[in-house]
């Protein structure tokens, strides 16, 4: 069942300013519980400012957001419900934390929500566990923990709010493997337990070979490409016409058919990568 | 006597806050040839950027010694002259941009140096010509992508005109256009105008063109070869937290599986190509 669908988005920012930001023009798809979807695209394609049409930050100028297989924008007034139900994380989210302790800040979505504060504890103690921080860490000042931890506070206090669509701003910036591999089993695990929709932006092409099941391609506001994941890397071409890379593994199968082997190149993983070479090595002997 | 430019011998350093016996740098040694790219890699917390620190004297070494050419970085009346001959750039972009116009927040450096109008208009032109920014000179810095802001901070180091820079993860914030457009602007300053560069950073694929790749864990060094040599060793490469590119997994998994390949590898072309010549040798 289709949780979040946008029918022919457009919206174009306002010219009051030198800067320069990206419009979108005529977006259609649409995500299903449980699915996740990844968006590539350049710096100025268009991505944050699509990420925000989704929960209702922007008002498209045109087309609509269907959440549920309802209008977004059906009663303005409810705009601001809407958004606890699409939970957006901006790129580098903990830049946004600022309550005293790191309990406060994970409580303050639920606390809008008019949870009570039972059902906040019971929250945050849930998702503080699912992404590993510790108790200790819970009753100190965001500004003391690591840029690793802010992060998962940041996510928590999203989680804490149970979206049925989480949306992604390239969440593993600036991260290293250990702490990009930890905030995406915890993403995975919220799936899992909740069958939310899932939106990750991500300029990682073996991460989001890993995670996603669709690809959506953007370039200048438009949408050039949305298929599965083999789909959308098979076309290498059309994705270096955009400046975009498939996978460093599709890339060494690609050189290896240019030279002339009978080798697979729809691979977008190590394992499967290794088998194939391994394969076609004890065949040609 | 010694001929390098950089000297660290024996040096331990701890942070106020952190428990007993425990220290983010941990009796390291190493010596900087001048003119090298050196390559410091390793995880969050593995004391990498302490020590980029401790080398331009912002933080002095609880024990051992520092000596930046010739110079001892714990003497405080050395510090404005081993900041002149070291400079550093950090990850955020905005956090080193102060000025409104890009030109002038090139020239904030060399001005606090006291150098002559003539000269600093100069250096700024040359250092936003190295780094490819001339033609936003007069660009607003906010009008600027992540990947432009960092190179004109690079630019700012540049016009002080240092011997050498140290880079603490200046990509771990851009996009993969960004990135390559600052990791060729480095590798640029060292081939042609043979400035030491040290480049800290998690990115294993950054370091494929370094003369040396050096891996830090828990405060200490636990690899320092050639990057052909460190990347085939898989095992420290793991338990030190780094996460392999795809071809050099790709490399180690076919090793394993009986193909006699080199493991240290990093580029697709490079990959295919290995594994191209003993496919075909046999």
């Amino acid at each position: 069942m289709s949780i979040l669908k946008t029918k022919n988005l457009s919206f174009t920012y306002p010219q009051i300013s030198s800067v320069h930001h990206a419009t979108i023009n005529d977006i259609s798809f649409s995500l299903d519980s449980g699915e996740t979807i990844g968006i590539i695209g350049h710096t100025g394609s268009g991505k944050s400012t699509l990420l925000q049409t989704l929960n209702g930050l922007i008002k498209p100028d045109s087309g609509m957001v269907f959440l549920n297989e309802k209008d977004l924008w059906e009663n303005p007034k409810e705009i601001y419900q809407k958004r606890f139900k699409v939970g957006l994380v901006f790129q580098y989210p903990e830049y946004q934390l600022f309550e005293e302790t790191a309990y406060k800040d994970i409580a303050y979505g639920p606390k809008n929500m008019g949870l009570s504060d039972e059902e906040i504890d019971l929250r945050i103690n849930e998702y503080s566990a699912l992404l590993g921080i510790t108790e200790d860490n819970l009753n100190k000042s965001p500004f003391e923990l690591s840029g690793g931890e802010k992060r998962r506070v940041a996510l928590a206090g999203i989680l804490a709010m149970e979206p049925d669509v989480l949306v992604l701003d390239e969440p593993t910036a600036g991260l290293d493997p250990i702490g990009r591999t930890m905030l995406f089993n915890a993403i995975k695990e919220y799936q899992i337990k909740t069958n939310a929709g899932v939106i990750i932006v991500s300029h990682s092409m073996e991460d989001l070979s890993k995670m996603c099941d669709k690809l959506l391609v953007l370039s200048g506001g438009e949408i050039k490409k949305f298929g599965s994941v083999k789909d959308v890397f098979l076309d290498s071409a059309e994705l270096n016409n955009l400046g975009l890379d498939v996978p460093m593994v599709t890339r060494v199968m690609l050189e290896l058919k240019a030279k002339g082997l009978d080798i697979r190149s729809d691979i977008f993983t190590v394992d499967e990568a290794a088998k194939e070479i391994l394969n076609f090595f004890s065949q040609s002997l | 006597m010694q001929s390098s430019f950089i000297e660290v011998k024996n040096v331990t350093y701890k942070y106020d806050e952190d428990v007993e016996n425990q220290v983010a740098i941990n009796n390291v040694s190493l010596s900087i040839e001048k003119g090298s790219f050196t390559v410091i890699l390793g995880h969050n917390g593995s004391g990498k950027s302490t020590l980029a620190k401790l080398l331009n004297g912002m933080l002095k070494p609880d024990k051992g010694r520092i000596v930046i050419d010739g110079l001892d970085t714990s003497k405080t009346e050395n510090e404005y002259e081993i900041r002149k001959r070291l400079g550093l750039v950090f990850q955020n972009p905005d956090n080193q941009i102060i000025c409104t116009i890009v030109e002038e927040d090139v020239a904030f450096g060399p001005e606090n140096l006291g150098i002559e109008p003539k000269e600093i208009r100069k250096r700024v032109d040359e250092a936003l010509s190295l780094v490819g920014m001339s033609d936003f000179a007069k660009a607003a810095p906010h009008q600027l992508s992540g990947g432009q802001k960092q190179r004109v901070a690079l630019a700012g180091i540049l016009a002080m005109e240092p011997e050498c820079i140290v880079l603490d993860e200046p990509t771990a914030m851009l996009d993969p256009i960004g990135r390559k457009e600052v990791i060729n602007a480095i590798t640029r300053l060292n081939k042609e105008k043979n400035i030491t560069v040290i480049l800290i950073t998690h990115f294993m694929e950054e370091a494929e063109n370094a003369d040396r790749v050096i891996i830090m864990n828990k405060g200490e060094i636990v690899a320092d070869s050639e990057p052909l040599k460190v990347f085939s060793m898989s095992d420290v490469l793991k338990s030190s937290g780094l996460s392999l590119p795809q071809t050099t997994e790709l490399l180690t998994l076919l090793k394993n599986g009986g193909l006699n390949v080199n493991s240290g590898i990093i580029s697709p072309k490079g990959t295919a190509d290995e594994i191209f010549s003993v496919i075909s040798g046999r």
